[in-house]
C-alpha cells in the first residue's frame, strides 16, 4: 500500500509500531454533533446569502451574523474599492521602478516575473510545494492557474495573489514580509487598507492582497517573542480566513 | 439514506448550491480525516478544532477543486493544513501533554479487543502510549508526513499532493522521523536476544559520591 524502498529494519520496525498504532475508531459522537451543528450554521449562512445581498439598505444585525452579511453584501463594493486600490498600488510601484538602477526599460517586468518564478521553483526544490497537481487541490483555482501561486507584487501588479490552501503560504509570506515594509511608506497610513477592506483589524503592516480568489489584507503582527503572527483576512469579514506564524528574521 | 453519487458529484451539487451534498461528503471521509486530525494534533480537543477547520475550509472553498486529484486527497489536504496551522498557531507543546491526552479512543479500542488478556491489552496500551509519545517529539512536519503514509496507510505520491511537497520531500520527512522514533522507541523494536534497553549491566559496586561522615582527619 505504502511505498518502502529499502528500509533500515530499525525504520522498518517504527513503521510496523505506528501501523499498530493507527486511529481504527469512529468519530466520537460529541465531535460529530460539533461538527454537524457548525455545517448546519454554513449552510443557513450560505442560504442566507443571497437575501442579505438583495437588501443591502436592512439594518445590519447584530453577532457574527453581520459581518457574514457584510462579506456578502459588500463583495460588490469591494469590486469599486479594488479599482482605486490598484490605482494607489500603481502609483506606489512607479517611484519603485525608477529608483532601481538594476531595472531598465520595459523589460523590467518580464525580467522581474520571471525571477519571481525562478524563485518559486528554488522554493519547492528546497522541500516546499511540489508542482501542477498540488497546487491544484489548493485555493482559489476557480480563478485560473494564476491565481494559485502567490505572486509577489511586481512593480505593474496591484497587489499578490494568495491561496490559503497552499502549503508553501508561509514561505510566501515570508517573501512578502519585506515588501510589506517596504509598502509601508507609500500606504503610510495603516487605516488605508481597512478603509478598503472595512475590517477593523488589530495593529501590523498591512499588505494589500487578492485571498482566495477575493480582495483581501495581509496583517503582520507586530513582532513578539520568537515568531510573528501573520493573519490573512479577506475583506468584510473580521475574522482571519488562515493564521499563520512566521520565524523572526 | 445513503447517497450514490460520488465524491466529485456531491462536491461540485454543493457548489451548484445542493445544502445537503457537502454534509453527506463529508460524513463519508469524517472517520479517517478524525484519524489523521487525531494523531496530527496528538489530541482529541485540538483534533475536533482541527477537523472543523478543516470542514469550514472545504465548505468555503469547494469550488476551487478542480478535479486533478481525488476528492478525498484534496479533504485530507485541506484538513492537514487546517491542523498544522493550528499547531504552528498555537505552539502545542505536546510531549508536556501526552501523559493525559494520549488515552483516546484509539487506545480504548485497542485494548478492549484483548478483554480475556488484561497483560496483553496492558503491553498494548502501554506500546501505543509510548508510541504516540515519541511521534509527539517530532516537528509538525514529520508527524503528519508519517501519520498519512505509516499509520493510514497512503501511497508517497498522494501523500505528497495532500501535503502540498514533493514526494521526495515526503519520503525524506518519514525517513528523518523514523529514524528519531527509532531510537526513542529502541526497546520496543529491537530483536528478542538484544541486550535489553535500560540501565547497563552492573561492573561493580556503586562508588558513593559524597564522602562518609566521620570524625575529622587528624
Amino acid at each position: 500500500m505504502t511505498d518502502a524502498p529499502d528500509l533500515t529494519p530499525e525504520q522498518d520496525a517504527v513503521r510496523r509500531l505506528l501501523a499498530d498504532a493507527r486511529h481504527d475508531a469512529p468519530t466520537p459522537p460529541e465531535v460529530v454533533a460539533h461538527l454537524d451543528a457548525t455545517l448546519a450554521s454554513l449552510v443557513a449562512d450560505r442560504g442566507e446569502a443571497p437575501a442579505a445581498s438583495d437588501a443591502p439598505s436592512r439594518p445590519a444585525p447584530v453577532a457574527d451574523l453581520a459581518a457574514r452579511r457584510r462579506r456578502m453584501a459588500g463583495i460588490g463594493l469591494l469590486a469599486a474599492a479594488a479599482v482605486v486600490v490598484a490605482g494607489v498600488a500603481i502609483g506606489q510601484g512607479l517611484p519603485r521602478m525608477s529608483s532601481d538602477d538594476s531595472a531598465a526599460g520595459s523589460a523590467a517586468d518580464g525580467d522581474m516575473s520571471t525571477s519571481q518564478e525562478r524563485d518559486f521553483g528554488s522554493q519547492e526544490d528546497s522541500g516546499g510545494a511540489d508542482s501542477g497537481g498540488a497546487e491544484s487541490e489548493s485555493g482559489a483555482a476557480e480563478m485560473g492557474p494564476e491565481s494559485l501561486k502567490s505572486t509577489a507584487p511586481s512593480p505593474g501588479a496591484a497587489y499578490p495573489t494568495l491561496s490559503t490552501a497552499d502549503a508553501d503560504l508561509d514561505q510566501q509570506l515570508l517573501g512578502l514580509r519585506s515588501d510589506a515594509g517596504a509598502r509601508r511608506n507609500p500606504l503610510a497610513s495603516p487605516s488605508q487598507p481597512d478603509a478598503f477592506c472595512m475590517l477593523g483589524i488589530g495593529p501590523g503592516r498591512r499588505l494589500a492582497a487578492e485571498i482566495d480568489g477575493q480582495p483581501g489584507v495581509v496583517v503582520y503582527s507586530p513582532r513578539s517573542g520568537d515568531a510573528q503572527e501573520v493573519a490573512l483576512f479577506v475583506c468584510g469579514d473580521g475574522e482571519p480566513v488562515r493564521t499563520l506564524f512566521l520565524p523572526l528574521p | 439514506m445513503t447517497d450514490d453519487r460520488s465524491d466529485q458529484a456531491l462536491l461540485q451539487a454543493h457548489v451548484d448550491g445542493d445544502a445537503d451534498a457537502f454534509g453527506e461528503l463529508f460524513a463519508r471521509h469524517r472517520d479517517r480525516l478524525w484519524a489523521v486530525a487525531l494523531r496530527t494534533m496528538g489530541n482529541p480537543e485540538d483534533a475536533a478544532d482541527g477537523l472543523q477547520d478543516g470542514m469550514i475550509a472545504a465548505f468555503r472553498r469547494a469550488g476551487s477543486f478542480r478535479g486533478e486529484a481525488a476528492v478525498t486527497t484534496w479533504l485530507h489536504r485541506v484538513v492537514v493544513n487546517a491542523c498544522l496551522d493550528r499547531i504552528r498557531a498555537a505552539k502545542i507543546r505536546r510531549l508536556e501533554a501526552l501523559p493525559d491526552d494520549v488515552e483516546d479512543r484509539g487506545t480504548l479500542v485497542a485494548t478492549a479487543v484483548h478483554d480475556d488478556q488484561p497483560d496483553v491489552a496492558a503491553e498494548d496500551a502501554e506500546r501505543r502510549r509510548r508510541v504516540l509519545a515519541a511521534l509527539a517529539t517530532l516537528p509538525a512536519d514529520q508527524r503528519a508526513a508519517l501519520v498519512l503514509v505509516d499509520m493510514e496507510g497512503y501511497p508517497v505520491a498522494e501523500v505528497a499532493v495532500m501535503l502540498g511537497c514533493a514526494e521526495g520531500t515526503v519520503k525524506s520527512r518519514c525517513s528523518r522521523g523514523r529514524t528519531k522514533l527509532a531510537g526513542l522507541l529502541l526497546d520496543l523494536h529491537r530483536p528478542v536476544g538484544d541486550l535489553p534497553h535500560g540501565n547497563p549491566p552492573v561492573d561493580g559496586p556503586v562508588q558513593p559520591t559524597v564522602r562518609p561522615r566521620g570524625p575529622p582527619a587528624p
